[in-house]
């Protein structure tokens, strides 16, 4: 009964999300043995005393009180406690303990335990839910951005990611990689940025904040924040706006015709046309890590503005707002230096 | 030291004198078996019973039946107003002597029989009475300052008409509470009355055949005390007991509403006793729990007072006692 209700207990601990989610095993695990430790307790206190057991056996048995009165005539020399002894004895031979008293839970332990079972079940859900938001390689948050739904670079041409957590509305298909990695190469800009290829709701390349980045604008399935530095696992990233960690532009492989692209946007991506290494359009220079627009630092305040924005009008889901905060921790200018 | 195989042979010997007078008593008087087992069970515990019914029942008949049946001296006082002590005790009487001297020499009275029928105790006067109840509890009388005692087995069994009161004087509660059990006598069905009809009617008057005598009597009123009864079942005993007070925290409904006063502790020592008895009956040699629920009526029906809103709702103490029963468990 103790550990059902602590199994509860801690069920009910984890799904609530009253505690941090790396401590919220540790919480369970921690109620679950103060549960196992209450039952022994429990069960070390409230042993019952022979006679009570002998008044039970007599009960079941049907022995009217001829074991309770057998117990209290142990050690007694006289005829009569002898014969009422040895009749108690006749009585419960041959009976088996094991088959007359069988398990039996308790009368609530059984929908405790399947309560228990539950919340344990939905905790589960819930940390390996969380567990998809992130994961030791790469913060991401959910789908749902803003109208920005374009890649940061690392040079730093598209809205903030932050701003793309915060809203409401869906916007399949952004995809927002960090800075910090090297310079990627930035999409032709004359390209066609709708990213029909990939999803068909590819914005125009006007609505781009970076001029520069608009042929690389593609929307993919998901938006995700990556880790500078880090590699890319969003799809929907054009050749300006994915970077690996090995500062391999992996619009250099959207060059290619598509190869390596699995998702909508990276088939966005490729139909964007992006080159590595090279600026498709206008005055931009085709090198592979060309000039930015402006500096790094300036386009992290912009975009640490907005998320500070959304943050403070509650537009982050409570529990990604810590991811928010240390992804722009992460990709401080002055962090990596 | 008596041993386990003498304590059997008792045990089997006390089984067979029960069955020996309740088959005699069965001769006689016709149906009633709960009436006869308690009434037996008083016996053998050397109690005293107060027998209550309606007249032409059969009461006289079912006490001389049985001291007949095992062969006891048996004694019937017809009580009424003008009834003296001395009448049930004995008195001292002059005698003149074989040399012409005259002393007082005491001439016993019918209270000394094994078996003392005591008809319509309540029509006796409340000295008359008390005259009973020194010989009840002390089982000796006291006559011109000298004790005399009585001879075991003695039990005293009285009865009262509870339909006429006119010129009665009802047992108080202190004498009440000397009986071992009250039993109530009542009437017989139809069947029942048929069989006393063509028993009673005939040229065949049966008789029942003594056995057993004081002696064996003795012993087994001994054998009864031996029986052991384990600690459970005593505080299941005292529990009921308790129950019986209106004030205490036990008490169900009915004995908060209509019992003014609760049994004394004379009644768990019936119980336990009584218990005992019928324990050794059913072959074993400890009471258990069931055998207190069966004697509990006979045994507090007596000893508590009802109120008067009892007698409003027409409640009588065994319905009380029944309720006492259910609401206590083991």
């Amino acid at each position: 009964m103790a550990m059902s209700v602590a199994l509860l207990a801690a069920g009910v601990v984890v799904a609530l999300g009253r505690v941090p989610r790396d401590l919220a095993w540790f919480v369970a695990g921690v109620a679950l043995a103060l549960g196992a430790a209450a039952g022994v307790w429990l069960g070390i206190r409230r042993t019952p005393s022979l006679a009570a057991v002998a008044a039970a056996v007599d009960r079941r048995l049907g022995l009217q009180n001829a074991t309770v009165t057998a117990m209290e005539c142990v050690g007694a020399v006289d005829p009569v406690s002898t014969l009422v002894v040895r009749n108690a004895n006749a009585l419960t031979e041959g009976i088996a303990p094991a088959t007359l008293f069988s398990f039996s839970l308790l009368r609530y332990t059984k929908p405790l335990a399947v309560a228990a079972l539950a919340m344990t079940v939905l905790a589960a859900m819930r940390t390996s839910e969380a567990g998809a938001w992130s994961n030791r390689d790469g913060m991401r948050v959910p789908t749902g951005t803003t109208d920005a739904g374009k890649s940061i670079t690392s040079g730093g041409e598209q809205k903030s990611a932050a701003a793309a957590v915060a809203t409401t509305e869906p916007r399949p298909g952004s995809n927002i990689a960090a800075p910090g990695s090297p310079p990627a190469p930035v999409a032709d800009r004359s390209a066609p940025a709708d990213g029909s290829a990939a999803s068909g709701v590819q914005r125009p390349a006007q609505d781009s904040v970076a001029p520069r980045a608009e042929g690389a604008l593609a929307r993919g399935s998901t938006e995700r924040l990556e880790r500078p530095g880090e590699a890319s696992l969003g799809d929907g990233a054009t050749g300006a706006g994915r970077a690996g960690s090995d500062g391999r532009s992996r619009a250099g492989a959207a060059r290619d015709g598509g190869r390596g692209g699995s998702t909508p946007g990276e088939a966005g991506a490729r139909s964007a046309g992006g080159v590595r290494g090279q600026r498709t359009g206008g005055d931009l220079p085709l090198t592979a890590s060309g000039p930015a627009s402006e500096s790094y630092a300036h386009r992290y305040e912009l975009a640490a503005r907005q998320a500070e924005e959304a943050l403070n009008e509650g537009r982050v889901p409570p529990h990604l707002r810590g991811y928010v905060r240390r992804y722009f921790n992460g990709i401080r200018p002055d962090h990596h230096r | 030291m008596t041993s386990t195989t003498s304590i059997e042979t008792q045990a089997a010997l006390f089984r067979e004198c029960f069955d020996h007078v309740r088959s005699e008593i069965g001769r006689v008087f016709v149906g009633q078996d709960e009436l006869v087992e308690h009434l037996l069970l008083c016996f053998f515990c050397q109690g005293h019973a107060l027998v209550e019914g309606a007249p032409g029942l059969g009461k006289t008949l079912l006490i001389r039946t049985l001291s007949q049946a095992v062969d006891l001296t048996f004694a019937r006082v017809q009580c009424t107003p003008d009834l003296m002590p001395g009448d049930v005790t004995g008195t001292n009487v002059i005698l003149e002597g074989t040399a012409g001297a005259r002393e007082f020499s005491f001439q016993r009275g019918p209270i000394f029989a094994n078996v003392v029928l005591a008809d319509e105790i309540n029509r006796a006067t409340p000295r008359t009475q008390a005259a009973f109840l020194e010989a009840m509890q002390e089982r000796q009388v006291t006559v011109f300052g000298v004790t005399h005692a009585i001879e075991e087995p003695f039990s005293v069994f009285a009865t009262q008409n509870p339909v006429e009161m006119e010129g009665t004087y009802p047992l108080p509660e202190a004498q009440l509470d000397r009986f071992f059990f009250k039993l109530s006598v009542r009437l017989p069905g139809v069947d029942d009355l048929a069989e006393i009809m063509a028993r009673t009617t005939g040229d065949m008057q049966p008789a029942a055949s003594p056995r057993f005598g004081a002696p064996m009597v003795r012993t087994m009123m001994h054998l009864v005390r031996q029986v052991r009864i384990a600690q459970p079942t005593t505080r299941f005993a005292l529990q009921l007991l308790r129950a019986t007070h209106p004030d205490a925290p036990e008490a169900p409904a009915s004995v908060r509403k209509y019992v003014r006063y609760g049994a004394s502790p004379r009644g768990a020592q019936a119980i336990v006793l009584a218990a005992k008895a019928l324990a050794l009956l059913n072959g074993r040699y400890h009471a258990a729990a069931d055998d207190v629920r069966r004697v509990t009526v006979p045994a507090l029906n007596h000893r508590i007072i009802l109120n008067f809103q009892a007698e409003m709702d027409r409640v009588d103490a065994a319905g009380v006692v029944s309720d006492v029963l259910g609401s206590i468990v083991e």
